[in-house]
């Protein structure tokens, strides 16, 4: 079994929920369950609340009052599984508010967004009319005075009212004006496609769109996809579920027009006057008060700016395990293999390791970035799956390779040599990622292993919330010859027995010394400093780390400032924040509430002011919300100077016409 | 230190739930990826455009990189020599591997390999700086490492409309420090710790 297996998915199941603002399909539904997995926190909690006990949490010492739960408890639908300690949450009155509201929320996804995004597809003024209430009070941007970079290739314009836009009022018939303003760049129905269940451009890694050959301004027809999503949803009072309600959701419009390929979306704010039951949602009328758009943006390229070439490359993906081909969905591994790369015989050509839960592949890079499969002569293990790394450990200039807890020499020509008896590294199983560097400078490769806690750790060794339950991640110094030397504890190195996914070298302070920065799966990273003299010093990035569920990260100086940035790839979800605005106050102390509001910040941008003050930006720059991220790349891809970012999204998809979690 | 979050949670879900929305409900946390339900499902992969800096713009859209399938490795490589870094992205579903080619505009650039003799033989830990009229980027050497991924040992540059770096600093984990003036765009270069000569990698 890949050792890629099981690891991610407990501290993934933590948070859940629909994901990030554009990402909503016409067809999607949103669901209750997502609220249940962070209810499940709250579990948790209740249990130590229940006890009335002073609890340390991550050093901040936090007076937990006793409090006599509500001893009315709910019928369980289904009894505990065996052995499991049932914990009270949160009194059963707060459970059941909780799930109105995100019943009312998958209402709104499955029965009227639906609607409302063929209404503005079919450019149906009518149907969008009859939503709005008599009295609705709408406010627009207006996106001629949107900025953003443009050139040749691609315009991208953005306006918002958090940047100092200034809404305009606008009435019923001037707001229904405006959405079929915005769609009229994707042509005129009936030409107009049916919308397609998905949010993506790229689907089972084909372009949706036939974006080649592809003439700007040619009589093509339109194609174009249209996604309303909710992201957040409370009812004016509490009392009152009958009654207003507020909260917001996303427009975005995608497919191909005269300019090429666009998208519109828009952030709104609405008010409803009433959400009707699920059965009578879809025909009811007027009763949206409000709709108020936050954010717009218009972007489109003449043809896409990039393009899926794997199998033009040469590269066999079949080969490769696919979950969504898996028969039972419950029995999928989290994560299948990983991709890493090398220029392995110098000719500077990037040569590929693909790890993989069915048959992992060496790929040899030959000339136009096409690749040639020399599994087969490689000698490696023929299940090559899980984690790996290369590098020059021996010192003959060829990239050695260490392959989940073997050890392997660059023989050269694409020949592995297996030197794991030999070599006095011993790496642990389960081990979740290598990464290399020389952090004493002394001319030899050092290895550096993130560990995470495993799939099952033992009840009561492990927390939420910065879970010192991990083994402690490895510093392994390279002797020479062969030879390592553990040297974790030695050097502080071993990260404060987090559990870590990922961790990578870089030089936070410019000293010349390498450091480290080593995420954390239940809370904040360390960033690890190098002291110069084989030892490093723990520090924590800012003093109130957004970070939960941090699973990849990504360095690199993103603003030419000559200090090296950080980005960390978490989980995100808008089911979580939802639920979180919408506790009772006082549910949890303030210190308490702090911390588990982080679980679904999602992915942070720490920038690196110099001298080590760290500033988090992700929220600010619309970095966050990725969704439920993995792994990430800072990578200039317009070649201006400048690092872009690519992170990866998307936990376990099962079935495109169910609820989400 | 006591557990404020310890594993044992279980929540009793209020109510039943709605068929008709197909809702579901799950008591325990550790039990959503065994139950075959979606999870933060059909995600896009993001691609954010830095603007400068201190602006991102989400161009996922524009790329068609924007695969819903279950992302998650993503890394970065010059494949075919053209100076465009292309994205080799891995995931468990919705298409295993994924080579996104790189079709932006043609722009300058510079790949830097190290050959070390005293540091470590490919330099990794090395610091390299352009410097292009009153401009300055920084690369640190050490191979992009994220979930389940690993980059190539090289530095990338992307240059803009600059044909020529003024110059290159090389900072070695020996500590020597090289500079190299005049240095060409448009190639692959190697450059040897203590030689002052450039040699092309490729092309």
């Amino acid at each position: 079994m890949p050792k890629a297996k099981s690891p991610p998915r407990e501290p993934a199941a933590v948070l859940s929920g629909p994901d990030a603002p554009a990402t909503s399909a016409t067809r999607r539904i949103r669901l209750v369950g997502g609220f249940a997995a962070l209810a499940a926190l709250f579990a948790a909690l209740g249990f130590v609340w229940m006890r009335g006990r002073t609890q340390a949490v991550n050093g901040a010492t936090i007076s937990m009052a006793a409090k006599t739960e509500d001893p009315a408890l709910p019928v369980d639908l289904l009894p505990p599984p065996d052995g499991m300690r049932v914990s009270v949450p949160l009194a059963a009155s707060e459970r059941a508010y909780l799930a109105e509201i995100e019943h009312r929320g998958l209402t709104l996804s499955a029965r009227v967004f639906t609607v409302l995004a063929g209404a503005i597809r079919d450019a149906d003024r009518e149907k969008l009319a009859s939503l709005l209430a008599p009295t609705f009070a709408g406010e627009t941007l207006d996106l001629s005075e949107a900025r953003g970079p443009a050139n040749d290739s691609f315009v991208i314009r953005r306006v918002s009212a958090a940047e100092g836009a200034k809404p305009g009022r606008v009435n019923a018939d001037e707001f229904v004006n405006y959405l079929l303003k915005l769609r009229e760049r994707f042509g005129k129905p009936p030409t107009v496609k049916l919308p397609l269940p998905d949010g993506s451009c790229c689907r089972d890694g084909q372009p949706l769109f036939p974006v080649l050959p592809f003439t700007p301004g040619a009589e093509e027809p339109p194609t174009m996809t249209i996604h309303v999503g909710l992201t957040s949803l409370a009812p004016v009072s509490r009392e009152r579920l009958d009654g207003a309600w507020s909260g917001g959701c996303n427009i975005r419009m995608v497919g191909l027009t005269r300019d090429g390929l666009a998208e519109t979306s828009l952030k709104l704010a609405f008010d409803a006057l009433r959400i009707a039951d699920v059965d009578a949602i879809a025909g009811d009328t007027g009763w949206i008060q409000s709709l108020r758009v936050q954010e717009a943006q218009e972007q489109s390229a003449p043809r896409p700016l990039m393009l899926e070439t794997a199998k033009a490359r040469g590269i066999d993906t079949e080969r490769f395990a696919d979950c969504w081909n898996a028969p039972d969905p419950a029995r999928r591994p989290v994560t299948t293999g990983g991709v890493f790369l090398s220029d392995l015989d110098g000719d500077g050509r990037i040569d590929m390791l693909v790890t993989d839960a069915g048959r992992g592949a060496l790929f040899r890079g030959l000339d136009g970035g096409k690749f040639e499969d020399v599994t087969a002569k490689s000698a490696l293990p023929p299940r090559c799956a899980g984690i790996a790394a290369f590098g020059d450990f021996d010192g003959d200039r060829l990239p050695d390779l260490i392959l989940n807890t073997g050890v392997f020499r660059n023989a050269g020509g694409f020949r592995f040599e297996d030197v794991t008896g030999k070599c006095t590294l011993r790496l642990p199983k389960g081990a979740m990622g290598y990464t290399v560097a020389d952090y004493d400078r002394d001319g030899r490769l050092d290895l550096y292993v993130a560990r995470s806690t495993g799939p099952q750790p033992r009840e009561g060794r492990n927390s939420w919330i910065d879970g010192p339950g991990g083994p402690g991640n490895l510093l392994c110094r390279n002797l020479g010859d062969w030879r390592f030397e553990d040297v974790s504890e030695k050097a502080n190195a071993t990260a404060g027995h987090r559990s870590c996914f990922t961790a990578a070298w870089l030089d936070a302070d410019s000293d010349g010394w390498p450091d480290i920065y080593a995420i954390n799966e239940f809370g904040g990273g360390v960033l690890l400093l190098n002291r110069g003299d084989g030892t490093f010093r723990e520090q924590p990035l800012v003093d109130d780390a957004g970070d939960f569920g941090s699973m990849g990260m990504a360095v690199g100086d993103v603003d030419n400032d000559g200090n090296i940035d950080i980005f960390t790839a978490n989980m995100y979800s808008k089911a979580g924040r939802r639920i979180f605005e919408n506790l009772s106050p006082g549910t949890y102390p303030p210190e308490v509430f702090a911390k588990i509001k982080r679980f679904v910040t999602g992915s942070e941008l720490y920038r690196n002011r110099g001298g080590l003050k760290f500033e988090r930006t992700g929220n600010a720059k619309r970095l966050n919300a990725v969704g439920w991220s993995y792994g990430a790349a800072f990578v200039d891809l317009d070649n201006n100077g400048f690092l872009d970012l690519y992170a990866t999204a998307g936990f376990i998809s099962v079935a495109r016409d169910k609820p989400d979690g | 230190m006591a557990q404020p979050f310890d594993r044992a949670a279980y929540v009793p879900a209020p109510r039943l739930p709605d068929k008709r929305l197909d809702d579901f409900w799950v008591e325990n946390p550790w039990r959503i990826t065994s139950m075959g339900h979606n999870l933060s499902a059909y995600e896009r992969n993001r691609v954010f455009l830095n603007g400068g800096g201190d602006d991102w713009f989400d161009i996922s859209a524009l790329t068609t990189a924007d695969s819903d399938g279950d992302g998650r490795s993503a890394v970065s490589a010059d494949l075919d020599g053209d100076g465009m870094e292309e994205l080799i992205v891995r995931q468990s579903g919705g298409g295993p591997l994924l080579v996104f080619e790189n079709q932006f505009p043609d722009a300058h650039w510079l790949d830097v390999s190290l050959r070390g003799t005293k540091s470590n033989s490919h330099g990794i830990g090395a610091r390299i700086v352009a410097t292009i009229g009153e401009r300055k980027i920084v690369r640190e050497l050490y191979p992009a490492n994220g979930y389940f991924c690993q980059g190539a040992a090289h530095v990338h540059f992307g240059l803009g409309k600059s044909a020529q770096i003024d110059k290159l600093v090389v900072s070695w984990p020996s500590g020597l420090v090289q500079e190299f003036a005049g240095v060409a765009a448009d190639r692959h270069v190697l450059l040897t710790e203590g030689t002052p000569e450039i040699e092309n990698r490729r092309r």
